[in-house]
């Protein structure tokens, strides 16, 4: 975890099996958090041409730069032949979600089983 | 209002964080419903990181005061700055729509709106952007 004043933001990346990496992230997609993670989160998930599956069951606000960066990356990966989903979204967060229409750019599955089937 | 609190702070991005910091505190002194609180963070991140990136047209120190009302759950956040003008109730400048993923799809904007129950807007004359923006209310029990 990376502290950044009074809360932190968090990445862990592990594989899903299949040929697929998990990151869990953690804490505040906003635009603190995005500045501590985003190279790490791109420079993990973009160049290895894998696809990835994402779990932000721990992420408790996501803002526009948020929003942002998992844009990005997901574009990035798809130029790559990748393929990226999400997972384990909160209801607060599925509302911010849902104003920008983000579905219809990077799936989103309930659970881990229904990510895994989107990147298969 | 029951309670309406004052930050005034500088215009930059470590002005914004230890602002962002402060609301938090005064956030939690208020038994607010989870959504409605998320709504009130989220106006706050958009519009001032919209000014701070956005609104400055010189190297002149800036501030920004935010005055913030809680009356039980509804929520009134007033901002003022002395930024360029910017009314986030216009419709975004005609230009092509960027795609859909687009880096610069003003997010940020249709999330200011997605939470906002009122968008007020005021160009001062003296050179101020008076904006308030009164949150949507939780529909849902806690």
């Amino acid at each position: 975890m990376l502290p950044i004043g009074d809360h932190t933001v968090g990445m862990e990346v592990t594989e899903a099996g299949h040929n697929v990496t998990r990151v869990s992230l953690s804490g505040r997609l906003d635009t603190s958090g995005v500045d501590q993670i985003e190279t790490r989160f791109v420079a993990t998930l973009v160049p290895q041409g894998k696809s990835a599956i994402v779990d932000l069951s721990g992420v408790e606000f996501v803002a526009s730069m948020g929003i942002r960066m998992l844009i990005s990356v997901a574009r990035g990966m798809r130029q790559r032949q990748a393929k990226l989903a999400l997972y384990g979204v909160t209801s607060l967060v599925q509302e911010t979600f849902d104003s920008v229409s983000l579905s219809d750019i990077i799936p989103i599955g309930a659970d881990e089983r229904d990510a895994l089937q989107l990147v298969s | 209002m029951e309670s309406r609190d004052v930050l005034t702070f500088a215009g930059t991005r470590p002005g914004f964080e230890r602002a962002f910091r402060q609301l938090r505190t005064i956030l939690d002194r208020h038994n607010l419903h989870p959504e409605v609180r998320y709504r009130c963070e989220l106006v706050f991140e958009e519009v001032v990181s919209n000014i701070i990136r956005h609104g400055y047209d010189d190297d002149r120190e800036h501030r920004i005061c935010l005055v913030l009302g809680v009356h039980g759950n509804n929520l009134e956040l007033l901002f003022e700055d002395d930024g360029v003008p910017f009314d986030p109730r216009r419709p975004m400048a005609a230009r092509p729509a960027p795609p859909p993923d687009s880096d610069n799809g003003g997010r940020g904007l249709r999330l200011l709106r997605s939470v906002a129950d009122r968008l007020d807007y005021e160009r001062t004359p003296t050179a101020h952007n008076h904006l308030t923006v009164a949150i949507k209310p939780s529909l849902s029990k806690r």
